[in-house]
Formats: structure tokens, sequence, C-alpha cells
């Protein structure tokens, strides 16, 4: 029973590492989808649609594990600053999902009618408002499925962060698998927390769904 | 109201309006007919800022149209053919939200003037439903009365009658008759004659990029 509990525990730092790294990604892969739609639109915006590309092949070009072991062990080296796992593993899932959802939120944009930017030109909306009150919402609405798949995806690539001695749920199912010699009750107890995560997730999602449907 | 100087525009090389030369007096209906993919589209688009002439200048009201800046011109109302009404807001926040992002009006003087708006269209009942709710013909009298709420001058229709039945082209065609009568330029474009004969005043025939008046 305390070892289920000690297990159970580590729900809170997947949770901590896969939420603030998903609201991180999120803010990072729309500043990210913007830059990309306004590089199309605007000369002025090509180079940082170009970067924004870059930046985005790279990270989906590239192990998680590896991307987390640059920011972990390479960091130290680079700057001399001993990086906590908890600041590695938010920045690596954060920068990674930024690229993702990037992608995500952009098809969402291009996914708009058209129409919709001529209406509310024609109606002297600046670009500014028109992509924050008329384009964004929709295109939120036709991306939710997809965020939420990202969403369950972050919550399972987080068991990477015990790589780095962090004790999440994967690691705590490890210790103690190696303290009582048997491996199939800790580590089957840890896949059901991360599926009950992505069944919580899921859910959330349906419901939003629903909401902003229009 | 409307003066149009040898407007040419071309796409891909390829001419699709020779020098338009036309004038509109105001509250004057006027049709805009021609078989499809003669520029007619390419005229409203151009009027309402949407396409950059290749050559050629637009005046609306005594005012210059300025094609290298992103502003537009506020004496210009479109309607298109698909009316283009943003889904996730409500038709009162389809009506209200550019006089209130644009023209700085405060919501409570928005929503009056809508509700006077709505009323007048007989769409009161619908204040507070969502597009996709409304059926082509309400839809329609939004996108209108979303035109109207800024005030403009001239208004552009985009093959008004397509998505209407016999009933719903009458009320538009009092419509546009009551706005002609408060001064309302109109520029429609349509295919439909019985349609023109009941709601011109005057009509243009736009073949192969050059327009000519039509008797009717």
């Amino acid at each position: 029973m305390a070892e289920i509990q000690f297990i159970l525990s580590g729900v809170w730092i997947t949770l901590e590492y896969a939420l603030t790294s998903f609201v991180f990604g999120l803010v990072l892969g729309l500043v990210l989808a913007l830059v990309k739609i306004s590089g199309q639109k605007s000369s002025r915006w090509k180079p940082f649609a170009y970067l924004a590309d870059a930046y985005t092949s790279v990270f989906r070009g590239t192990p998680v594990l590896v991307q987390l072991s640059v920011v972990y062990f390479g960091i130290p080296h680079l700057f001399d600053y001993q990086i906590s796992p908890l600041l590695a593993g938010i920045i690596t899932f954060s920068l990674n999902s930024g690229a993702y959802i990037s992608e995500i939120i952009r098809a969402g944009i291009r996914a708009i009618d058209p129409g919709q930017f001529e209406a509310a030109r024609t109606l002297q909306v600046p670009y500014f408002y028109t992509m924050k009150d008329i384009i964004l919402p929709q295109a939120f609405r036709n991306v939710l499925p997809s965020l939420g798949n990202e969403a369950t995806t972050l919550i399972k690539e987080t068991a990477l962060i015990s790589t780095l001695g962090e004790n999440d749920l994967m690691r705590r199912a490890q210790l103690i698998a190696a303290e009582k010699y048997t491996y199939f009750f800790p580590l089957f107890t840890a896949a059901v927390c991360y599926f009950g995560l992505v069944l919580i997730f899921n859910f959330i999602f349906k419901k939003l769904e629903k909401k902003f449907s229009v | 109201m409307i003066q149009i100087k040898n407007l040419k525009k071309s796409f891909d090389g390829k001419l699709i309006l020779k020098g338009i030369n036309l004038e509109i007096q105001a509250g004057e209906i006027v049709a805009l007919i021609g078989p499809s993919g003669g520029g007619k589209s390419t005229i409203l688009r151009c009027l309402c800022q949407l396409e950059i002439p290749s050559e050629g200048e637009i005046w609306v009201g005594g005012k210059k149209l300025d094609f290298s800046s992103s502003s537009h011109h506020s004496d210009v109302g479109m309607v298109f053919q698909n009316f283009h009404l943003f889904p996730h807001f409500s038709v009162m926040q389809n009506l209200t939200y550019a006089p209130c992002q644009v023209n700085q009006l405060t919501s409570q003087a928005a929503e009056e003037k809508a509700d006077k708006l709505l009323q007048w269209a007989g769409l009161s009942a619908r204040r507070d439903a969502y597009p996709k709710t409304l059926s082509g013909g309400e839809k329609q009298r939004v996108s209108i009365l979303r035109a109207l709420m800024m005030d403009p001058k001239v208004m552009l229709f985009d093959e008004p009658t397509s998505a209407l039945d016999a009933e719903r082209v009458d009320s538009f065609i009092d419509l546009v008759k009551s706005l002609s009568t408060q001064g309302m330029t109109s520029l429609i474009i349509t295919h439909e004659m019985s349609f023109v004969k009941k709601v011109a005043h005057r009509v243009l025939e736009l073949v192969d990029g050059e327009i000519s008046e039509k008797q009717i």
C-alpha cells in the first residue's frame, strides 16, 4: 500500500511538468505560428518566418531525449550554470511542444475561410484585431482535437525526466522495482496512472470542443 | 458618388479589366451583369480595396482610394455572395464588433444602433442567434446590416439573390430600394435579368474586361 502511495504521489510531479510545458508550449507555438503566417503575407516578416521554420524543423527532427540531454548536460558546460532537472525538463518540453503546436495552429489558421479575413478588412478591422478576435478563436476551435493529442503526448513524454533522476511517476515505479526486485506491479501501476491522466485530459478536451463548437 | 477612371487589373499577366471608365450618381442602383470570369467581382473587389488595381483611379464620395496604405475606405460597404458572417459571434456581436473596434462607439451606443437596424429589417427576434441557425435570407440581411453599421455611402452586392427564394428576392429588392431613397448608392452583381428589371435604375454589362451600358 505504501508503495502504491509512493508511486501515486509522482502523479503531481508528472502533471507539474506536463501542464507547465503545455502552457509555455502553447504560447510559444502561437507566436511561431503567427510569425510563419505573417511571413507568407509580408516580405518584412519572411526572415523571421524562415527562422521559425528552421526552429520547428530542428525540434521535430531530433529525439526529445537528445534535446533533454543537451539542455541538462550541455548548458552547465556552456554557461557554467548547474540547471535543475525541473527547469531543464520544462525548457525542453516547452520548446519541443512549441514546435509541434506552431504547426497545429498554423494549419488551423490556414483552414479558416479567406472570406473571414476579407469581411474583416471591408469592415476596416485592423490586422491585429482580425487575428485576435475573428481568426484565432475560430482556428482555436478547429485545432482543439490536435491540441488534445499534443497534451496527451506531452504527459507520456514527461517520463523521460526520470533519466535525470527526477522523482516523477516513472522514476518512483523504477525505485520500487529496484527495492523490491519486482518489476511488473510497480511499472504496471505507473502505466495505469499515465493512462488515467491521458483519459482525464481527453475528457477535458472533449468538453472544451463541445463548449467551443458553434 | 463613384468614379472609376481607366481601371485596369491583370492576374498572372492576363488582363482582366481593360480600362474601365464608370460614373455612378448618389442614390443610384446599378446592376452589373455579364458572363462568368468577365471581371465583375474584380471591379467590386477593387472598389472595396480587396484588390489593388494594376492601373487607374477609383474615387468614392469625392475621395480617391489609396491603395498604398492598409487603411480602408469607410464609405464602402460590401455584402459577399457567401455573406461571411463571423460564425462564433451572435447576430448582435456581428453587428457591433466593427463599430466598437474601429469607430470607437461604446457598446451601448452600438447595440442601440444595431437594435434599430434589426427592427427595420424584421430581425429583432434573432439578435442573439448565431449565424448557423439563420436561414439564407436572414444571413443576407444580417450581412447587409453589418455593413450598414459602418455608415457607408456605397453598398456593393456580389450575387445577392443566388441563395434566396422568390419571396426573399422581393424583400431584398424592397430593402435596396428603401436604402436608395435614403441616398445610398448600390452596385449589384447579378445574373438574373428579372431581378435586374425590378431593382436597377441602370444596367452595365461587362464582357471580356470592357464595360458598356445595356438597355432594359
